[in-house]
């Protein structure tokens, strides 16, 4: 009987011993990524500041090494792909007029504003940088005589950068060596693919600046002129491309945070403003600027003898037309991208931003149990400026675009692991203490109220 | 430099989103019990009758102990999430968790009985890598729940007839990590309670029907338990928009029942059938409210009633020696929408296998093993948003010491 039972102490410890090892591999979906037809070997990134990663009002390394061309590059490396791409970093702080949160207090969040010049690097590079992302570029350069002159097409010169007061042309096209404009310093990488996002800015400098600067959004005719000569050009370079779309200037923040009334014991007031009607009461067809904010403190735009000037207010016939814009802009994308033939014989395929940041203006992005949206700061995807993706919303970008890639060209690149992109930064206090003396109030209104005891007349 | 500010609005947002499955759900609560697959409640003829059904101890005689302990060691695959186009693989830390059973039964007379049980009916947790692709749902996460029972018993009809019945104290304790990433630095939840910050409390009874020498009936029934906790929140990085702070929350477990068939059909042979009944229905969300800002994290749960149908054989040897088998298959009570890697659950398979020995007329000594694999899942709908693959495989080792003084 002793011997039963030690047997089955043996067979007890051998299963018992077997547990430590034995961890279950699961098959799970067949889905093992590879890079299929897509060819990154030379990838090249056209755009603007969305292409460059400028954040929070500058451009900066830290917002560049989250652009969405170098996340999907990170993509392609981790499937063993060899891709050296190179990008215009500037050092922290960056150039520009960059945004941070320096308090999170009981009425919210305080936010300073700093002109910041830093030093570019990786100027050492004997060759055209790989993310030509250049803030600030147009399809159209509005002029008087309505020459159809373009970012695009435009001699590489230092004067640019003068003229337009903007450092970018000089740092990320650097020199006429590498290219005399920049289709000229794409061509030059001899690109296997080419991924292109532009026309934003030639309606969005028009609706951020309230209609006023430039006083309306590049016309149809000539933004279809000029973006089918760059298609044209970049598909004759041979590479493999993807195209996006412009989205819809009302969703973001930069629209959304400031609305066109105040509330006061619940009920609404709606601010005045200076409008193409001449003074009058906004309504909710009106959109009010991110920067109003600071009107709104002095008690601007709570009077009809004090409104909202002209360029914080994007009133509701200026929304028509940048969105008549927009829906004209896609549709000319849309059908040369779907007309043009790359080498394969196929079209460029478009991703669909526009409708990408609707659904998220509507319904908001969930990953992994955590729900990201389109507000200003609690939402998480745009950066302080209100008007660029943050981080996370780069992290977003770039997996719309792997879609498209997965598909045209049999791809199947995992998504970027959106989880682990930093999310905006925001001030750790510094002791429990702090804390306690901070009782947060989710109340709008009780600001407003409190700005209205003010400037009370 | 030109430095202005602007004051803009923000509120919380720390997403929340906490569970416990039903694999938090523990029934191996007795070694002998478990041998066979916990189909034990017709029988119940060990002091674990006070969890399997409290009419048994009625034919215990004098005064009876029966202390035991469970190993479980869960390993755990995530293959995922399929919402970032991604099939790699995470595996669980190893752990070894020990939920322990104390019984006590006296004897009264030739009528009543009394009994005391110390046992865990749930408990498990799980540790996954700190920065896993899921760490906005869960890092770490342990339940414990200890429950007291106090139970009284009385047989009639010849002793063919048996009822029990039973008050339960609950006393629960819980843990839970998880990153709260939207923010940069990312901060650690941690929700923490103590064993004595969550209390609740049931009753339970029993009847045991033995209409002859070669068969048995039982039924049993316990409460379901509201289990109120209050415990601390805290965070790894110190934000005024953070939650920070005490909370309080309540867990509403489920009812449990068994309805159970025994049968001898030769001497030395006992084979047994049950079905038990889980009534997780009663848990259809899990709120948490912060006392800071009586802000409240809601999660919905919406789980399913669920059977677990248990087959069980015991062999007697020889007079020292029982021989024990069983299978068991459990239904899962979660539905696709609101699975999440906190303990993730799937229907289950247990084999299960164990023996007693008896040193002497006082002492014997129970072991049983159980070989749980899960059968694999995956989640294309979650509301979470984290679909993937889980496989589990459970070792379950226990054992149990029955001194009859």
């Amino acid at each position: 009987m002793k011997k039963i039972y030690f047997t089955f102490i043996i067979i007890f410890l051998v299963f018992w011993g077997c547990s430590k090892e034995d961890v279950p591999t699961s098959p799970g979906r067949a889905n093992n990524n590879y890079v299929g037809n897509a060819d990154f070997t030379r990838y090249v990134a056209v755009g603007n500041s969305l292409t460059a990663g400028y954040q929070d009002g500058a451009l900066f390394k830290e917002g560049q090494l989250y652009s969405y061309p170098n996340l999907i590059a990170n993509q392609v490396k981790n499937l063993g792909i060899n891709l050296d791409f190179q990008i215009p970093f500037i050092s922290e702080p960056g150039i520009g007029s960059r945004i941070s949160v320096t308090k999170v207090t009981s009425s919210g969040a305080e936010v300073a504003i700093n002109t910041v010049i830093s030093t570019p690097e990786n100027l050492t590079l004997q060759r055209p940088y790989n993310n030509l992302g250049i803030p600030g570029s147009v399809v159209w350069i509005p002029n008087s005589n309505g020459l159809p002159i373009s970012d695009v097409f435009q001699n590489v010169s230092f004067l640019t950068s003068t003229q337009r007061n903007n450092p970018f042309f000089a740092i990320v096209l650097r020199s006429e060596v590498f290219g005399t404009n920049l289709i000229a310093q794409v061509k030059a990488i001899n690109p296997t693919f080419i991924t292109v996002w532009l026309g934003n800015n030639d309606v969005l400098g028009y609706a951020t600046s309230g209609g006023t600067s430039p006083s309306s959004p590049t016309p149809s005719a000539i933004f279809q002129q000029i973006y089918k000569m760059m298609i044209d050009s970049l598909s004759a370079l041979g590479a493999q491309m993807v195209v996006a779309n412009i989205p819809d200037v009302t969703v973001i923040p930069y629209f959304t945070t400031v609305m066109p009334y105040i509330v006061t014991n619940g009920v609404k007031t709606y601010l005045w403003g200076q409008t193409k009607d001449g003074v009058r009461q906004l309504t909710d067809n009106d959109y009010v600027v991110f920067t109003a904010q600071n009107y709104l403190k002095l008690g601007v735009g709570l009077t009809q003898s004090n409104p909202l000037p002209n360029n914080l207010v994007l009133d509701k016939d200026e929304v028509a037309i940048a969105q008549q814009a927009v829906n004209s802009f896609n549709q000319i994308i849309s059908s040369i991208c779907n007309s043009a033939k790359l080498k394969d014989g196929k079209s460029i395929p478009v991703v669909d931003i526009n409708k990408f940041l609707y659904d998220i203006k509507k319904n908001g992005y969930i990953i992994a149990g955590e729900k990201y949206t389109s507000d200003y700061i609690k939402g998480n995807l745009f950066s302080f400026d209100g008007v660029h993706p943050s981080s996370k919303g780069q992290a977003l970008v770039a997996n719309e675009f792997i879609k498209v890639i997965n598909d045209r060209y049999n791809a199947n690149i995992s998504f970027v692991d959106f989880t682990s992109i930093p999310g905006l930064k925001i001030p750790v206090s510094k002791s429990t203490k702090e804390i306690n003396s901070f009782y947060f109030e989710n109340n709008f209104e009780l600001k407003y109220q409190e700005i209205l005891k003010l400037f009370k007349p | 430099m030109i430095t202005k500010s602007i004051i803009v609005t923000i509120f919380l947002v720390v997403a929340v989103s906490y569970t416990f499955g039903g694999g938090f759900q523990l029934n191996e609560h007795g070694a002998r019990a478990m041998a066979q697959a916990g189909a034990f409640a017709a029988r119940a003829n060990d002091p674990s009758a006070l969890y399997f059904n409290p009419a048994g101890i009625s034919f215990l005689k004098g005064t009876q102990v029966y202390l035991g302990a469970t190993l479980i060691s869960p390993s755990m695959t995530f293959r995922g999430p399929y919402n970032l186009n991604t099939n790699q693989e995470t595996k669980l830390e190893n752990k070894i968790y020990t939920p322990i059973n104390i019984y006590f039964t006296q004897e009264i007379n030739d009528m009543f009985s009394f009994g005391f049980g110390v046992n865990n009916p749930f408990g498990l947790g799980t540790k996954w890598p700190d920065n896993w692709v899921g760490k906005t749902l869960s890092i770490k996460s342990e339940v414990q729940l200890f429950d007291f029972n106090p139970t009284v018993s009385a047989k009639f009809l010849d002793d063919k007839l048996s009822f029990g019945a039973g008050f339960n104290y609950y006393l629960g304790s819980v843990e839970i990590i998880k990153e709260a990433n939207s923010f940069y630095p990312p901060s650690n939840i941690t929700l923490k309670a103590g064993l004595t910050d969550g209390k609740g409390v049931g009753y339970n009874f029993g009847l045991q029907y033995l209409p002859e020498e070669n068969l048995r009936f039982g039924l049993s029934y316990r409460s379901p338990v509201d289990l109120k906790i209050e415990g601390d929140a805290t965070f790894s990085q110190k934000r005024s928009i953070f939650p920070e702070g005490r909370a309080k929350a309540t867990l509403n477990l489920p009812a449990t029942g068994f309805i159970a068939a025994a049968y001898s059909p030769i001497n030395d042979l006992w084979i047994e059938f049950d079905a038990q009944f889980i009534g997780w229905s009663s848990y259809k969300k899990l709120e948490i409210t912060f006392l800071k800002d009586n802000s409240v994290s809601s999660t919905e749960k919406n789980y399913k009633d669920t059977w677990i149908l248990r087959f069980g054989v015991e062999y007697k040897l020889t007079s020292d020696i029982i021989l024990s088998s069983g299978y068991f298959h459990d239904f899962n009570p979660v539905p696709d929408e609101t699975v999440d890697p906190m303990l993730p659950d799937s229907d289950r398979n247990g084999f299960n296998i164990g023996f007693s020995y008896k040193f002497n007329d006082k002492i014997s000594f129970d072991l049983a093993y159980l070989y749980l694999p899960f059968v694999q899942r995956t989640t294309e709908k979650s509301d979470l948003f984290f679909n993937g693959t889980y496989n589990n495989t459970t070792h379950l080792l226990g054992f149990n010491i029955y001194l009859k003084l």
